[in-house]
């Protein structure tokens, strides 16, 4: 019963909500899609926890993905030991990096004075759920390790299963309670992302890299 | 050939008295809102200083406007291969701190004191965290010459100055000072627009006026450092960026910005320019010292008839055409040479020009009785004795160039003293004609430039063609299908995150 | 749009949707053969011999129905509750105790069912063990195995990904699973079939689709085998330590990438002359 909660409803209520409700937000309230930077206020002590916290959660969050779309090339990879090791240790280094800039950013946010001014309660909230899901995947990355094989074996077809409607909760479902938290609380991140300033990475301007210069808008012509 | 129009403008130094009349006008009308408490869309700065924000003219740190590498134009802040690895902390952004933290006072508390034996006070209390704040600066801090060791020592254009000259400058008997109001330029090439990654900002087509999509704004704050006059402003609460819109609801109606309608030294001239978007790139790659004369050549003769076709291709209306005949920016501008455009080594090729400060008028008497000038020599030798050095106002208005702004004072003292032989009679007529020859005027330019400095009138100064927008959007909504709306702006109120 | 719903109660309307799936029944019974094979036969065979427990072929000669259904829903209620049989079972299969599997009332009784089917039809269910001894190319293959430099035939993951075990070098094994130093200790004779058939809920899910042939088993129990006298694998620091030493050269070098950053202009304006 907690199961079926826990590792279907929960992750399909998640998921339909962070894809309806990010599109609809995007419609209707585009003035709220903002990254809501605070560098303006304080920049010194961002420049540390923005930029570990984003390099190091973007190399720990490809990596995942990568084992999700190809969790074949990660065993691959990982059938010599040596490489499984490099592996690991490049993502515990990326994550502690993360963890290191998550919690200066939570410093910065409650003693910054500028900065708590800015500080909205699901801004609290999402913090606290990003350091503990940078927190919980450390330990288990070192507690339970190997993560990169297991993952490939047991959570990407999990994950897979879900979206293709047919969930195999049993494959998660044995694994120690620190890993099932550390997915929990993914989930929650997915939740939460419509709702909190997460949606700026929805609207990461990679179209910069190949647009022109100028910007010209004429009220008959439009875009010219 | 890319005809098209622009609202351009030009501000007349010499009239300029500083009272921040202007300011305050912008302020009431767009931002006197949280977040934008800090923000002056037009502010006065006293020159020799430091500016709002403080120092902006200095590129090394700001990193603003363009520069040629490799034969192209780059932005000074990043390239674009460049920029995405910047994005999580914009290496060169300023602070509020650069700018300075809002304050305002307790005022209840004078009134809501317990009793007590001393006086109640009305602290000074941050607008950013409702808190004590020690004030250290304010949007106009080193006005008049303010804390001058500080501030206007410590002014970029100075580099220009010999060391004596600066010496000089700053002494108290030979102090010299005058006011440069600035607004956004909304540039031919704006560094802005190019810098935002996520396109939000955009150049208007009709009218040159440069906006910011706020809906589609998301807070990157590239265009903060990539502007090199820092016209460009982050609002800290909605976690957009914003500007000077340029009044375009008053400009569509046919009427003056706020700041140039309550200007109380009648300094402002709004009039429209034609400009070739076609040679904007290869002006941008000149060398410095050929700046001035290319942003003067992109600017399109309104009676040439090649240029009205080419205008009328892109739609541009004879409404607006008449008007760029009568544009008295032309006149400053192409016609004249007195007006200049600020900084053109950032090469954005402002829309806003100065008409830089003539200063105060230098003579000698002897026994009571003023000695005018006998020869051109002496016409011009205030030039040279000037308590402003040329090279500072080269600096400014030149790229370095002391030609250009050598040209408009000469001009404008040849006028001044023409205007002294005609009215008073003290100056011999044959030197102030021999004056305006030698500064390239004829007494009926002069007299044109007369007019349209001391006697101008309001439709004189403001030549705007109304572009009546509402008609356009008339047609694809009702502007009075909400009760008690306007017919522009959001359907929901800004308010910040979700 | 929306102009009366509030973020709020879609949040709440979500937490009502995520609850539907408690009502929805439990996973579907499977079919007993299925469960047996996921179950039972990593320590049973019908027919074809003993393993970690006995043959169970004609169990329902030897013991009443009720007594096996009991015994293999919580055989540790018959372990630890003093019964005779269970007490006489576990002295015969060197202590190994049957775990718990979590089987419910209706699995267990088609599981006897399903027992008594086979005898009857006279099948076989499960393969017999292996009986050669290991050799020292079996012990150097199962090591490699282990460790994953040779891959299984199915594509299977080495056993290193989730266990550690002695004499594995560099970091060390997995720790998902428990370190099989000693495993073979604990599992006598059902060691390989162990591998072959894993019961434990965590590999079920990987090696049902691919499972370990009868020889990698028989190889993979001969190492673990030989590293019976051994203490377990030392639990090591390197790894983290190692992490941690990431971490300070990747914040060094964050410092040095950012080192021309503005720094502030007008705090540090100094007067001059």
């Amino acid at each position: 019963m907690l199961t079926n909660f826990l590792f279907v409803g929960f992750p399909y209520v998640a998921l339909v909500l962070a894809i309806v409700v990010s599109i609809l937000r995007f419609t209707w309230r585009p003035f709220s899609y903002s990254s809501l930077s605070s560098q303006f206020l304080e920049t010194e002590s961002l420049f540390w926890g923005s930029s570990l916290w984003h390099w190091g959660i973007l190399w720990v969050l490809s990596g995942h993905l990568f084992a999700f779309f190809l969790p074949e090339a990660i065993l691959a990879w990982n059938a010599r030991p040596l490489r499984l090791y490099l592996l690991e240790l490049t993502g515990l280094s990326m994550a502690l990096l993360a963890l290191v800039g998550v919690v200066a950013l939570i410093v910065r946010r409650f003693t910054d004075r500028r900065v708590k001014v800015v500080t909205s309660p699901l801004d609290v909230v999402l913090l606290a759920v990003l350091l503990y899901q940078v927190a919980s995947g450390i330990d288990v990355a070192i507690r339970y390790r190997w993560g990169s094989a297991w993952f490939s074996t047991n959570a990407a077809p999990y994950l897979w299963s879900l979206l293709k409607l047919a969930p195999r909760p049993e494959l998660i479902a044995p694994l120690p309670w620190m890993v099932k938290l550390h997915f929990l609380s993914g989930f929650l991140v997915i939740l939460l992302l419509p709702f909190t300033r997460l949606v700026h990475f929805l609207v990461v301007p990679i179209f910069y890299y190949w647009r022109r210069p100028q910007v010209v808008i004429w009220n008959r012509k439009g875009l010219r | 050939m890319d005809i098209r129009s622009q609202v351009a403008m030009v501000f007349h130094l010499d009239k300029c008295i500083g009272c921040h009349t202007c300011s305050i006008a912008c302020k009431n009308v767009w931002t006197d809102r949280k977040g934008a408490d800090y923000m002056w869309w037009n502010n006065v700065e006293t020159k020799p200083g430091t500016g709002y924000p403080t120092q902006w003219e200095n590129q090394e740190e700001y990193k603003g406007g363009w520069m040629v590498k490799d034969g192209k134009l780059q932005l000074r802040l990043t390239s674009k291969g460049k920029f995405l690895q910047k994005i999580f902390h914009q290496p060169s952004l300023p602070t509020m701190d650069e700018y300075y933290e809002p304050w305002t006072y307790r005022y209840e508390d004078l009134f809501n004191g317990p009793e007590q034996d001393d006086q109640p006070t009305a602290i000074p209390v941050s607008k950013v965290t409702g808190q004590y704040i020690d004030i250290e600066a304010g949007p106009n801090w080193d006005d008049d010459l303010g804390g001058s060791p500080l501030y206007a020592r410590n002014d970029v254009n100075l580099s220009a100055l010999s060391e004596e000259q600066r010496l000089q400058l700053l002494s108290i008997e030979t102090l010299v000072m005058f006011y440069l109001p600035r607004i956004c330029n909304h540039c031919a090439n704006p560094a802005c627009v190019a810098a935002c990654p996520s396109g939000a900002i955009y150049k208007r087509g009709e009218d040159g006026i440069v906006l910011i999509n706020q809906n589609v704004c998301r807070g990157w704050r590239y265009c903060v450092s990539a502007c090199p006059y820092k016209k460009v402003f982050y609002n800290w609460s909605t976690g957009k960026s914003e500007k000077c819109l340029l009044c375009y609801p008053r400009v569509e109606t046919g009427q003056a910005p706020a700041c140039f309608h309550s200007c109380v030294g009648r300094i402002r001239y709004m009039g429209v320019l034609l400009y070739d978007a076609d040679k904007i790139e290869a002006a941008g790659l000149k060398p410095d010292a050929e700046l001035v004369t290319a942003h003067r050549d992109l600017l399109a003769d309104p009676n040439d008839p090649a240029v009205i076709e080419s205008a009328r291709k892109n739609g541009v209306t004879e409404q607006v055409l008449q008007s760029a005949r009568k544009s008295p920016v032309y006149r400053f501008v192409k016609d004249w040479g007195l007006a200049l455009a600020p900084h053109p080594e950032y090469r954005t090729f402002p829309s806003l020009f100065y008409v830089p400060a003539l200063g105060p008028v230098t003579y000698s008497m002897e026994n009571g009785v003023a000695l005018n000038p006998t020869s051109t020599e002496e016409i011009f030798a205030p030039l040279e004795q000037a308590r402003l050095p040329m090279s500072y106002l080269a600096s400014l208005f030149g790229a370095g160039q002391e030609a250009p702004v050598r040209y408009a004072m000469k001009k404008m003292l040849a006028i001044r003293t023409w205007k002294r032989a005609t009215e008073v009679g003290d100056v011999d007529l044959k030197v102030a004609l021999a004056g305006l020859r030698e500064a390239d005027c004829d007494p009926e330019q002069a007299e044109a430039i007369y007019r349209l400095t001391s006697l101008c009138s309001f439709e004189d100064r403001f030549v705007i063609p109304a572009s009546h927008r509402e008609q356009a959007v008339e047609v694809l909504t009702n502007p009075l299908e909400r009760k008690g709306a306007a017919g522009f702006g959001f359907r929901e109120a800004p308010q910040r995150g979700f | 749009m929306f102009p009366r719903i509030t973020p709020r109660q879609v949040l709440a309307w979500a937490v009502l949707a995520a609850l539907a799936p408690m009502l929805a029944p439990g996973l579907a019974a499977q079919d007993a053969e299925a469960q047996f094979r996921k179950s039972c036969m990593s320590c049973h065979t019908i027919g074809a011999g003993r393993k970690v427990g006995p043959d169970l072929k004609g169990l329902g000669q030897r013991r009443p129905h009720e007594w096996s259904t009991k015994f293999i829903q919580m055989p540790s209620a018959q372990l630890d509750g003093g019964d005779p049989t269970a007490a006489a079972l576990l002295r015969e299969f060197n202590g190994t105790r049957m775990p718990d599997l979590g089987v419910t009332a209706a699995e267990a009784q088609a599981l006897v069912k399903l027992i008594d089917d086979i005898t009857a039809a006279g099948k076989t269910l499960g393969t017999a063990a292996i009986a050669r001894a290991a050799t020292a190319a079996d012990i150097r293959q199962g090591q490699q195995l282990f460790m994953g430099l040779t891959r299984f035939a199915s594509g299977a993951p080495a056993c290193l990904s989730c266990h550690s075990a002695q004499g594995l070098g560099g970091f060390g094994g997995g720790r998902l699973g428990p370190d099989l130093t000693g495993a073979s200790g604990k599992l006598g004779v059902g060691l390989v079939s162990a591998i072959e058939n894993p019961a434990f809920p965590t590999m079920q899910g990987v090696f049902q689709k691919t499972p370990l042939t009868a020889e990698e088993a028989f190889q993979v129990g001969s190492f673990i085998k030989s590293l019976a006298a051994q203490p377990p694998a030392r639990t090591d620091m390197a790894f983290p330590v190692l992490g941690i030493v990431g971490l300070v050269s990747g914040m060094l070098l964050a410092g040095r990438l950012g080192r021309r950053r503005f720094r502030g202009l007008r705090r540090n304006l100094k007067p001059r002359a």
